[in-house]
């Protein structure tokens, strides 16, 4: 019985942690984060992707979707890991990439056979042109930051991690972050020179 | 008003509320009551917003609350014309409870 104790105990602590990883911190909330390749028009003969991995490619959760022709990239689940390939249009296999057909029932060894075609597949014939593309944050609820855009500058000769340039919009929070502290210093040496006459 | 508002005000005022207590606790011989409750709220409306605009930043928490110690002890110092050991002494002790309850709430 008092393994059973133990035992329970355990799995419950080793499940707790999972349950909480998909929870938004407390104190803390999600902005929104669009990642746009700027310069995806210089590269007509290629089309861009973005592929998702939770630990196999391509899985529902982390699908395959086409970069849009403005250039920015689907945004994805946020436990995703998600790069972007550039591939040949004369490469392009529109039924292994999109036209794909899910079984009904996930299937280990389908999904498992799909993801290593799709490894094989990007390996042969993609480019991989970023990596690590963020798509999730959390920032404390006082944050003055409401989204952010991600601009990537690719290029196909180099893999990039981050971002060229990062635009973050901001509330009007900054505002009374900014315009209070001011008053109030104002007040305070008002104080002060009322004292010294 | 959003959620977020309500927060903040609520962080605000439970800072403004910690802080008095501790201020009032060094300073109740020497001040009124609403002298100290007066110059806690100018001194926490000064250091709070920009306190949450660097946390807001990711900036590191003991950077920024060293900081907040050190200006609110100098405005301590002028505002209840203290020596600076003791509004250093103040300004950290209520800083350090203030922290303690916003890790525990």
């Amino acid at each position: 019985m008092n393994k059973l104790i133990v035992l329970s105990g355990l799995l419950t602590l080793m499940i707790l942690p999972m349950i909480s990883a998909d929870i938004i911190s407390p104190g803390y909330r999600p902005i929104n984060i669009e990642n746009k390749i700027t310069n995806i028009n210089d590269f007509p003969d290629y089309v861009f992707v973005s592929i998702g991995s939770l630990g196999e490619i391509g899985g529902p959760m982390c699908p395959i979707e086409r970069v849009s022709n403005e250039g920015f990239i689907m945004p994805y689940y946020k436990f995703c890991s998600v790069s972007v390939y550039a591939i040949k249009k004369s490469d392009l296999n529109e039924n292994l990439l999109f036209n794909y057909t899910r079984p009904s029932n996930y299937n280990e060894t389908l999904a498992k056979e799909r993801s290593a075609e799709l490894e094989n597949y990007f390996s042969s014939k993609g480019i991989k042109v970023i990596s690590h593309v963020s798509d999730y944050k959390e920032v404390p609820l006082s944050s003055t930051q409401s989204s952010i855009v991600n601009y990537y500058t690719i290029e196909l000769s180099k893999t990039i991690d981050k971002p060229s340039n990062i635009e973050i919009k901001r509330s009007n929070m900054i505002y009374v972050y900014i315009i209070i502290p001011i008053i109030v210093l104002l007040i305070i040496l008002f104080i002060f020179y009322k004292r010294k006459k | 008003m959003d959620f977020e508002i309500y927060y903040i005000l609520f962080l605000l005022v439970q800072t403004f509320i910690i802080e008095l207590v501790i201020v009032w606790l060094f300073l109740r011989k020497q001040s009124k009551f609403f002298d100290i409750a007066g110059f806690v709220f100018l001194i926490n409306l000064f250091t709070w917003p920009l306190a949450q605009l660097f946390y807001g930043e990711s900036a590191n928490f003991f950077i920024v609350e060293i900081m907040v110690v050190l200006v609110e002890s100098l405005l301590i110092r002028l505002l209840f014309k203290l020596g600076y050991w003791k509004s250093l002494l103040i300004s950290f002790v209520a800083n350090l409870v203030s922290a303690f309850f916003g890790f525990m709430f």
